[in-house]
């Protein structure tokens, strides 16, 4: 983030990404129906948004810091291969192509 | 979701969102409360003085004197979407050129949170009640106490409590000496 080097990685990798984002929903509609309930039996609106921001602060601290099991499957990206083979020889059938179709 | 701040946003407007539906929620859940109660409401010493109205035209009109019981207990109208209550006292009566007159005399501005039980005695009221006219002398008048629920999310509502009273005014104009309050008129 921000294009600085930081010592620490930010990332998670896309399966992670999804467990995540599923793991914050639930937990912030959890406490969200609690603190609904437990405010309607109180007949206090503010206990109900309470309940809320706590659930926001532990999703927080649940997925916002990139923990390692958000990084189990890491993207496989394929093998560097010696670019300068198929440079040349893509070049020389785009030539001999063009003499073909004038 | 790549990056530290869009997880972040996430987060913060998936949280708004639930937050908005859980208000939805209150609104419905209180949709069809009535916040209907009942008040004892008194009145002391009615008079009927006739001074110059300086905030209105600079003719004399006439301007009613009374003092006021009140008494009356509405903890049980707070429930968890009222954030407050206005209360009213509006005072109705009839003369030969309006079919219908309505004075405020007296309000309240009650938080939650604060105490809601009143038993007041002999107080004077907070605004002049003056007359357009001079048609106040042996006049019904009917004093109603009204209220305002302020909700956290919902529709603004009007209430008219139980228990309205009424009093006949004297006869005659009492002259300035012998009225105790809001004597600062001129005759």
């Amino acid at each position: 983030m921000i294009d600085i080097e930081w010592p620490f990685y930010t990332h998670m990798d896309f399966y992670g990404q999804k467990k995540a984002e599923r793991l914050f929903q639930i937990i912030i509609i959890l406490f969200g129906i609690i603190g609904f309930i437990i405010g309607y039996m109180m007949q206090q609106f503010s206990v109900t948004i309470y309940s809320v921001l706590l659930g926001t602060f532990v999703s927080v601290l649940l997925t916002l810091p990139p923990w390692p099991i958000y990084r189990n499957n890491p993207i496989e990206w394929q093998k560097t291969i010696d670019s300068r083979i198929y440079s040349d020889i893509s070049a020389q059938s785009l030539i001999t192509k063009n003499f073909e179709s004038l | 979701m790549h990056s530290f701040f869009s997880r972040l946003n996430t987060l913060f407007a998936f949280t708004l969102t639930v937050l908005a539906v859980l208000t939805i929620g209150v609104f419905f859940s209180t949709f069809f409360e009535k916040y209907q109660d009942t008040v004892a409401i008194g009145v002391n010493k009615p008079i009927v003085k006739h001074m110059t109205d300086f905030s209105a035209n600079r003719k004399k009109n006439d301007l009613g004197v009374l003092q006021l019981n009140l008494d009356m207990n509405l903890d049980h109208l707070f429930d968890w979407n009222v954030k407050q209550l206005f209360l009213y006292l509006v005072a109705e009566y009839m003369t030969p050129t309006n079919s219908l007159n309505q004075v405020v005399l007296w309000d309240k501005i009650i938080r939650r949170g604060e105490n809601a039980r009143f038993n007041l005695h002999d107080i004077a009221t907070k605004y002049y009640f003056w007359d357009d006219g001079e048609h106040l002398k042996s006049n019904n008048v009917t004093l109603t106490l009204g209220w305002n629920i302020i909700s956290n999310a919902g529709r603004l509502i009007h209430v008219r409590a139980n228990g309205s009273t009424s009093f006949v005014f004297p006869d005659n104009y009492a002259t300035s000496r012998s009225a105790s309050s809001k004597s600062s008129g001129q005759e």
